[in-house]
């Protein structure tokens, strides 16, 4: 889906720039995040938790785009709209997590152990990134 | 396409595109004067092959490489096994220089880098072999020929990523 079917579809709606409300959601991010790197994780249980990493950045996504005055709606949208504002937005890079977290969540496909660390890995050092990296207030 | 160094004639390529000899005798003649086909007389027949040296006929490879590899279920299967990864197709076939026993040289960027299990599968399918190189990264890839080679190459899905 390109960015002008997102909009055409009412996936991004143009707000005002809700600062308390990005904050918020960033804060939530971290208790994610929290939770993913203080958990035991197993064999078992790993998926999941690639899942809620992503969760995790996702929400900073939402934040981030919050901050620019928009509410996106769709995962793929998010990726969309971020691109087309900020040059340096490692695109690729969320919309191969998004499709991990989509194999998960809605094809139940299940992650392997080693891997699937790398991947929260990963999506927590993005999530890590784009904290630093494009929000001006520190958390 | 699958066979650019075999030779044809008029009446053989009238029979595979399903069209008249002499529809097929028009075709080839324009393609060779157009210079992507070079040709040459054997007593009584004209015979045909791909120039592989010309421009149009080298983009046109490498697009009917990519579609072969994206019809044949090799992306999805990579996909499904390795996670999305990164995927670049390097060397002759990336350069629409390859022939029908060229491999397909493929670079694989997953954070899993065991084996692909339906390799030979899908070598039957492209009916090519398939050099699959599966690295965590780029970085990997100490050889500075081949890590030149696959920057050379065609990205099929993702992004090289240096860092």
């Amino acid at each position: 889906m390109e960015l002008k079917d997102c909009l055409h579809k009412g996936l991004i709606k143009k707000t005002r720039k809700d600062m308390d409300l990005a904050h918020s959601l960033v804060e939530m991010a971290n208790i994610k995040e929290t939770a993913v790197t203080k958990a035991v994780i197993d064999e078992v249980t790993v998926s999941a938790y690639v899942s809620l990493a992503y969760d995790a950045l996702r929400e900073v996504l939402e934040a981030l785009c919050i901050t620019q005055g928009y509410k996106v709606l769709s995962h793929v949208c998010i990726g969309e709209l971020l691109k087309d504002i900020f040059d340096d937005f490692d695109y690729e890079e969320f919309d191969r997590l998004r499709w991990i977290r989509n194999s998960i969540n809605y094809y139940g496909e299940k992650v392997e152990f080693k891997q699937g660390m790398e991947i929260i890995q990963k999506t927590l050092a993005m999530k890590k990134k784009i904290i630093t990296h494009y929000f001006k207030k520190k958390y | 396409m699958d066979n650019p160094t075999r030779e044809i004639n008029v009446r053989e390529y009238a029979r595979l595109a399903r069209i008249s000899p002499a529809t097929a005798s028009k075709n080839l003649h324009s393609f060779a004067k157009e210079g992507i086909l070079k040709k040459r007389q054997e007593r009584m027949l004209i015979l045909y092959k791909a120039n592989l040296d010309h421009d149009f006929y080298q983009d046109v490879k490498v697009f009917y490489n990519i579609r072969k590899i994206k019809d044949s279920g090799l992306l999805e299967a990579l996909n499904s096994f390795y996670l999305k990864p990164t995927v670049v197709l390097f060397g002759s076939a990336s350069f629409g220089l390859d022939i029908e026993t060229s491999d397909f040289d493929i670079l694989i960027v997953s954070e899993r880098t065991q084996d692909f299990p339906d390799k030979v599968k899908f070598e039957h399918k492209i009916k090519r072999p398939l050099q699959l190189f599966i690295v965590k990264g780029i970085k990997e890839v100490r050889n500075e020929k081949l890590r030149n080679n696959i920057v050379n190459g065609t990205v099929i899905q993702g992004k090289i990523q240096w860092s």
